[in-house]
């Protein structure tokens, strides 16, 4: 029997356009697809690509009915579990995940772990991300000032240190403070959490950008100021992200340059 | 019944003469592809969440990661 293997893709954020050339090519000579994407653009052309496909969608958690496990844990490990089954039936399989395949995607990077730990072949390409779709629509360039990128939620239950001098962008804002994985709304007092904790480092007034990077071709990206006061009442979707400006220039370093003879 | 809509999004993504063609005439470029007039009013006036729903876009499943500490639970 042929031995299996595994190659990981993503489709970007604005498919088909953001699908590169070599993802493309992975996807046409995989023996079989599996794949979780959102917009129904990208289907036909993967459709297109390769016949033999599986909708990973069929196994998302669904909240109102408890389909596909108690919890999105759950569902993510169902869709792991159908992508390594054929890679141990020896097929060479294509995975292809919404933006970036290893870029905020839990069941990505456990096929990849899994698949290596039994001796098979597994790889991953790089793709858009949202991140990357944030930069340019915001005209940001991470080398400036510097970037911090967090998930929201890990950002309210650990102790991250925060650097106020260079950009944050806080992910999943949608499912802050979610401790039971199964919603897919803000939970009560999430936001509210949200803009409590980072009042701890910036001031009330300071102006954050709620971020929606376009999904199709008719729309302009959703680039919205707000005052941090006024996070907890914002109008959110799944798809919204949190970028919060610096609040200046960092200060000059004058101990280290004067030590080392740097003239600024 | 949204095939067409989908047909000519997708085309709009990669290709740039429709592009062109789109930004100077939006109604007329949708005519020829085929996109019924109740799809073409929604693009027009803006409607985006109508387009949205109406080709089935599921921004559900954009929600993948799940933080370390819901992992060792």
């Amino acid at each position: 029997m042929k031995k299996g293997s595994l190659v990981v893709v993503g489709t970007g954020i604005l498919t088909p356009a953001h699908l590169s050339q070599e993802s493309i090519a992975r996807i046409k000579t995989a023996d079989v697809v599996h794949f979780l994407v959102p917009d129904p653009l990208g289907m036909p052309l993967i459709k297109k690509l390769n016949q033999n496909i599986k909708n990973l969608a069929e196994l998302y958690y669904d909240e109102k009915t408890g389909k596909n496990g108690e919890n999105r844990l759950q569902a993510y490990d169902l869709m792991v579990d159908s992508i390594l089954q054929d890679v141990r039936s020896g097929k060479e399989v294509c995975a292809v995940f919404y933006g970036h395949p290893g870029v905020f995607v839990y069941p990505s990077h456990r096929c990849i772990g899994k698949a290596e730990n039994e001796g098979y072949d597994a790889i991953m390409l790089p793709a858009i991300s949202a991140q990357d779709c944030l930069y340019s629509d915001l005209n940001i360039d991470p080398g400036k000032t510097g970037c911090q990128s967090l998930e929201a939620t890990q950002y309210l239950f650990y102790k991250h240190p925060i650097n106020p001098f260079a950009g944050l962008i806080l992910w999943q804002i949608t499912v802050v403070g979610d401790a039971s994985l199964k919603r897919l709304t803000p939970v009560k007092n999430g936001l509210m959490m949200l803009q409590d904790k980072l009042l701890l480092i910036y001031p009330k007034d300071h102006e954050v950008i709620l971020y929606e990077a376009s999904t199709l071709p008719i729309m302009l990206p959703r680039v919205e100021s707000i005052k941090l006061c006024l996070l907890f009442k914002a109008k959110i979707s799944q798809i919204t992200t949190l970028y919060i400006k610096p609040v200046s220039t960092p200060p000059l370093d004058e101990v280290f340059c004067n030590k080392w003879e740097i003239e600024i | 019944m949204s095939d067409k809509l989908i047909e000519f999004l997708t085309e709009l993504t990669t290709n740039e003469k429709v592009k062109k063609q789109f930004l100077s005439d939006q109604t007329e470029t949708m005519r020829d592809y085929g996109v019924p007039e109740e799809h073409i009013k929604m693009v027009v006036e803006k409607r985006y969440q109508d387009v949205i729903d109406t080709i089935g876009t599921n921004y559900r499943i954009t929600i993948n990661t799940i933080i370390d500490i819901f992992k060792i639970k």
